[in-house]
């Protein structure tokens, strides 16, 4: 990484990779949250 | 001679009755806080406080500013949404969230008048030098259009408590209109809050600070004020369980359901915290000293009670709720102390750091044993944990 061009390009992609991931994880945390109110 | 005598009883009856622990203990508290800041008032804050140049906030900007108004934050997300969302269920929690909301930013006005000085230059804001393009002069412009919000809000308890039935139904058509207003104005200065620091990149700690600290702020502001929500219950209705006219089993559920929101927003807390860290490229700065005290307190007070809430709320364990919710609040101050005076400034070495000297603490003290007296008056005298019979199922 040399320039701000580059930082921010590489910082940005990683950024979208773990918002992504995160989305993701969300589904089996709220399965985990909402699972007794579901089977009540 | 003897004529004119009347028997009045023992001379000290009147004045014992109001000897209690509790009232001794709160007129110590209050006598010496009136003291400094009398002292403060006519000596400046040198005399009372540890300030300085490199560090113009200290304890009264970080916990009755900055940390009262984020856990105040319980009036506005509980009365949104039993007003605009119709949660009804929440509605005997909303009268109590929002006289805490006030209080809290009654607070807030006290402290900044504490820490300001010149309390008739207030107004200076809005009508002598105004700068509109300044984060300060948004939160100043919000805190006193949101404090006039909750007070109007706060208003049909005592309406009712008065009699004025013409007033109430004034006041109870407002509602619906605040509860948005409120809203707007809370989002707006919750967040504003945070950007302040973004006038400050160089001091904040690059772990706390961040371009997206507005987002951070207002994310847990909420978290913090459905912990307060479910704090303030734990503690008013044991000290007012003779007014509560719900049952356990609906306490327990608004608790649970408080519990599931700040679950999930702990969670959205957490996962902005690891997407700023990726953006700004700082997951290096976790292996160090200050990165091992950023850890302590995301992961200690507000990922370990995300998980607490979740599990709690799953199981039904109300004792759990509670530790987590108290967990939250600390967390929240904690986030705070650390932007405003522990991180703040974090290359200067520590024979030049600040720490709050003891005067700033007892006034701080004094402020909140203020509020919970005051909420103990009004809860006392007014419908606030219960609904008057004449306004049943209105408010």
């Amino acid at each position: 990484m040399h320039t701000l061009f580059d930082f921010l390009t590489y910082t940005k992609a990683l950024g979208y990779i773990v918002a992504g991931l995160l989305l993701v994880g969300f589904i089996p945390f709220w399965m985990f949250l909402t699972e007794r109110e579901r089977e009540e | 001679m003897s004529e004119l005598t009347v028997d009045a009883g023992p001379p000290d009856a009147g004045l014992s009755k109001h000897l209690t622990p509790f009232n001794i203990i709160t007129g110590i508290i209050l006598a010496g806080g009136a003291v400094i800041l009398g002292i403060r008032f006519t000596q400046g804050l040198s005399a009372t406080t540890n300030l300085s140049h490199n560090y113009p906030w200290g304890l009264w900007i970080g916990f009755d500013v900055m940390s009262g108004v984020a856990l105040a934050a319980g009036g506005f997300v509980t009365s949104t949404a039993v007003y605009v969302f119709g949660m009804k269920e929440y509605k005997p929690v909303v009268r109590a969230a929002i006289l805490t909301g006030f209080l809290g930013y009654f607070l807030v006005v006290l402290g900044l008048l504490a820490d300001l000085g010149r309390p008739w230059r207030l107004p200076y804001a809005f009508i002598k030098s105004a700068g509109p393009t300044s984060p300060l002069f948004e939160v100043a412009l919000c805190v006193a259009l949101y404090l006039t919000v909750l007070f109007i809000e706060s208003t049909p308890a005592v309406l009712e408590w008065l009699g004025l039935k013409r007033w109430r139904k004034v006041v109870g058509s407002l509602t619906l209109g605040l509860t948005i207003f409120g809203l707007i104005l809370s989002t707006m200065h919750q967040s504003t809050l945070g950007a302040m620091f973004m006038a400050t990149p160089t001091k904040l700690h690059p772990l706390w600070y961040s371009p997206h600290i507005p987002v951070h702020y207002f994310v847990s502001a909420v978290a913090a004020g459905l912990a307060m929500v479910i704090v303030e219950g734990l503690f008013s209705h044991r000290a007012f369980h003779h007014q509560v006219e719900i049952s356990r089993q609906h306490f327990e559920n608004i608790n649970f359901g408080l519990a599931k929101a700040a679950s999930v927003t702990l969670g959205i807390y957490c996962a902005i915290k690891v997407v700023a860290l990726t953006l700004e490229d700082e997951w290096h700065l976790l292996a160090t000293g200050w990165g091992a005290w950023y850890l302590f307190e995301v992961i200690g007070f507000f990922l370990l009670p995300c998980a607490l809430f979740a599990v709690a709320y799953r199981e039904r364990k109300l004792l759990l709720v509670r530790v987590a919710a108290i967990i939250t609040v600390l967390g929240i101050m904690l986030n705070r102390f650390n932007a405003t005076f522990i991180v703040f400034n974090w290359k200067l070495p520590a024979a030049e750091r600040y720490m709050p000297s003891w005067m700033e603490i007892w006034v701080t003290m004094a402020f909140i044993t203020f509020a919970v007296v005051v909420f103990r008056w009004i809860a006392n005298h007014m419908p606030i944990m219960y609904e008057h019979p004449d306004w049943k199922g209105d408010h």
